[in-house]
C-alpha cells in the first residue's frame, strides 16, 4: 500500500474517532446539563473549542453576528460574555497560585502599615494634602473658622489693641508717624519715646496680638485670610520633628534585625532535620501548577512540552495563540 | 447576560473535546446558562448532501486514471524532490495549527467553507482536504496531520455553528444527534409508562382481601380454595416447577 493510501485509511480513522469523541462528550455534556437539545449542546462545544484553539480571537474574527460580547470584538479583547470569561488573561493570571502568593504579602504590607499609623494615634494624615475638619477633630485641635471681632473696621477691638501707646509721640522722635501706623487705629500720635516705631507699637501686646500685627503690616495677613481661617496645619510628623526621627530609626533598626534573622535562618535551614531539603530550596507554588502535575502524570517531559498538543486555559501555548490572533484578519462591522 | 460567579478553573488536557467539554461545563458552573454560551439564531440552514451525477461521474473519470505504478517515486529526480519529500515547514504542530487556523480564518477561505457547509459537505471532509493540502505544500509531516485533525474539525464546525448551519460531521449525519435525541425521548416515556403501571398494578392488588369479595361476583367455591391455599396459588404466567 503506498504512503498516500495509507494516509488516506489513517485520516479515516481519525476523523472517525474524532466523531465518537463529540458524540460521548456530548453525551457526557448532556447527563450533568438536563433538557438540553443535544444539537445545543454540540454547538457550546464547538464556540469552547475555538476559543481554546483561538483564544477567542477566531470568533471575533467570524464577523460579530450575534453580539453581546459573546463571538463579537469584546470576546477578542477579553471582554463579558462566555469567551470573554474563558480569555480572561487578567482573571487567569490571578487565579493561578503564583500570582495569588505574589499579591498577599504586599496586602499584608500594606495593611500593617496602616494599622502601626492608626496605632500612633495619626490617622491617616498625610505630609502633602492640608487638614481637613475631621482630620483636626480626631486630632483634638479646634480651629475656629473665624477670628471673633477681626475685620478692618474693629481689628482694634477683636485684637485688644491698647488704645494709646506709652511714650509714642511724633515730637519727640521726630519722625513723621501717619504712613507706616495708618491701618492701626488706636494709635495716637502724640510722644514717640525712644526705639522704632514697630517696637513701640507692639510693646503691650502678647505675643499672638505682635504676631498679627506684624503680619498686617507686611501685607502677608490680610483680612480676608483671617476671615477664613488659620493656615493649614502641618503634619503630626512634622510638628513633631525629633519624635518621629526617633522613632525612625528605632524602627528601622529592629525591622532590619529581623529581617536578618529570618534571612539567615531562612538560608541555614533547620540542621535538627536530616533529610529535609537544604534552606532557601523550598517548594513553591511553580512545581504544582496544573501543568506540571498535568504532564507528570501523562509522562510527559516538560523540556518538550511544547510539541506536545495541550489544550486549556492553564496551556501556555494556547496564551501565545490569545497574542497571535489578537489582530484582525475579517472585517467586523 | 449573567455575570459569572467567578474566574474560571485552571484546564488542561491533551484532548480539545475533553478541555471544550470542561469549559462548558465550568462555565454553566459560573453561571452562565447554555443560551448564553450557545444563543439561539433562529431556524438553521439544512447543509443536506445532495446527490449529484456530474460529480460521481468525475469521482469515476478520477479513479479510472489508475494509481502510480510501484517503485515510480524511486525513479524521480533526488535533486527535483517533492514538497512533501523535504523537511517540513512546521515540525511544530503549536506553529502548525496557527498557521491552518490563520489561514481558514480569511474572508475568501471562510466563505468557501459556510459554501461547502451549506451544500452538504462534512466537517471530516473538509478538514480532510485542508490537512492533506498543507501536507501536499510541505508545510507539515504526516504525523503533525494527524494531530490537528480535531483542532481543525472542530474550527469548521465553529464556522458552521456561526454561519447557523446544521451541518454533517461525517457523510450523511445531519439529523443524527436529533435522532439520538428523538429515540432517548422515547425510551424515557416508554419507561416512565412501564413505572406507572407497576404502580397502578402494585395499588390495585395491595387492596383486594377474599372476604371483602362480592360472592355475586367470584363463586364461592373458588373463594373457598384461594383462603384455603393461600400463598400458594400461582400465578397462569409464573415459572413452572421443572
Amino acid at each position: 500500500m503506498g504512503l498516500f493510501k495509507k494516509l488516506k485509511k489513517a485520516f479515516k480513522k481519525v476523523t472517525s474517532a474524532v466523531k465518537k469523541v463529540v458524540k460521548k462528550v456530548v453525551k457526557g455534556v448532556k447527563k450533568v446539563v438536563k433538557k438540553v437539545s443535544s444539537s445545543k449542546i454540540l454547538k457550546a462545544l464547538a464556540i469552547a473549542a475555538a476559543v481554546v484553539v483561538t483564544g477567542g480571537a477566531a470568533l471575533g474574527a467570524m464577523g460579530a453576528t450575534t453580539g453581546a460580547g459573546l463571538f463579537g470584538s469584546a470576546a477578542a479583547a477579553g471582554g463579558t460574555g462566555f469567551a470573554g470569561w474563558m480569555t480572561g488573561t487578567a482573571a487567569s493570571l490571578t487565579s493561578t497560585a503564583l500570582g495569588s502568593a505574589l499579591a498577599t504579602p504586599f496586602t499584608m504590607l500594606g495593611t500593617g502599615l496602616g494599622k502601626a499609623a492608626l496605632a500612633l494615634g495619626v490617622p491617616a494624615i498625610s505630609n502633602a494634602a492640608p487638614l481637613t475638619a475631621a482630620q483636626t477633630a480626631a486630632a483634638g485641635v479646634t480651629l475656629p473658622s473665624t477670628i471673633p471681632g477681626a475685620s478692618t473696621a474693629n481689628v482694634a477691638t477683636g485684637m485688644n489693641l491698647p488704645t494709646t501707646i506709652p511714650g509714642a509721640s511724633t515730637a519727640a522722635s521726630g519722625a513723621t508717624v501717619g504712613t507706616g501706623v495708618a491701618g492701626v487705629p488706636g494709635i495716637t500720635v502724640g510722644s514717640a519715646g525712644s526705639g522704632t516705631l514697630a517696637s513701640n507699637v507692639t510693646a503691650g501686646m502678647s505675643a499672638a496680638q505682635a504676631s498679627t500685627t506684624a503680619g498686617l503690616q507686611s501685607g502677608s495677613l490680610t483680612a480676608s485670610s483671617i476671615a477664613s481661617g488659620a493656615a493649614p496645619q502641618a503634619s503630626w510628623f512634622a510638628r513633631h520633628p525629633r519624635l518621629t526621627a526617633a522613632g525612625i530609626s528605632v524602627g528601622s533598626t529592629v525591622g532590619t534585625a529581623l529581617v536578618q534573622g529570618a534571612v539567615g535562618q531562612y538560608i541555614a535551614g533547620d540542621p535538627e532535620q536530616q533529610g529535609s531539603m537544604a534552606g532557601a530550596a523550598v517548594e513553591g507554588g511553580e512545581y504544582l501548577d496544573p501543568l506540571k502535575v498535568y504532564a507528570a502524570q501523562q509522562g510527559i517531559n516538560t523540556d518538550s512540552i511544547y510539541q506536545n498538543m495541550m489544550y486549556g486555559n492553564q496551556d501556555p501555548s494556547s496564551q501565545y495563540g490569545n497574542q497571535l490572533y489578537q489582530q484582525q484578519t475579517f472585517g467586523v462591522a | 447576560m449573567g455575570t459569572p460567579k467567578r474566574q474560571p478553573n485552571p484546564i488542561i488536557s491533551s484532548s480539545l473535546s475533553e478541555a471544550a467539554a470542561s469549559s462548558v461545563l465550568d462555565g454553566l458552573d459560573a453561571g452562565f446558562t447554555i443560551d448564553e454560551i450557545a444563543p439561539d439564531t433562529g431556524p438553521k440552514i439544512r447543509g443536506e448532501a445532495k446527490f449529484s451525477q456530474e460529480g460521481l461521474d468525475n469521482l469515476v473519470n478520477l479513479s479510472n486514471k489508475g494509481g502510480p505504478i510501484p517503485g515510480q517515486s524511486l525513479t524521480r529526480d533526488s535533486e527535483d524532490p517533492y514538497p512533501w519529500e523535504t523537511p517540513p515547514e512546521f515540525s511544530n504542530p503549536r506553529e502548525a495549527l496557527d498557521d491552518i487556523v490563520g489561514s481558514i480564518m480569511q474572508p475568501e477561505a471562510m466563505k468557501n467553507i459556510v459554501s461547502a457547509l451549506a451544500q452538504g459537505g462534512a466537517v471530516a471532509d473538509i478538514g480532510t482536504a485542508i490537512l492533506y493540502a498543507k501536507f501536499n505544500e510541505g508545510k507539515i509531516t504526516p504525523d503533525v496531520m494527524m494531530m490537528l485533525a480535531e483542532p481543525v474539525m472542530y474550527t469548521i464546525m465553529a464556522i458552521g455553528e456561526e454561519a447557523n448551519i446544521k451541518y454533517n460531521i461525517e457523510g450523511n449525519d445531519l439529523d443524527e444527534f436529533d435522532e439520538e435525541d428523538n429515540k432517548e425521548e422515547f425510551d424515557n416515556k416508554v419507561n416512565e409508562f412501564r413505572n406507572v403501571l407497576t404502580d397502578i398494578k402494585k395499588g390495585a392488588t395491595k387492596n383486594i382481601e377474599p372476604s371483602k369479595i362480592d360472592s355475586n361476583v367470584v363463586p364461592e367455591s373458588i373463594l373457598a380454595q384461594v383462603k384455603e391455599k393461600g400463598p400458594e396459588i400461582k400465578s397462569l404466567l409464573s415459572k413452572g416447577e421443572e
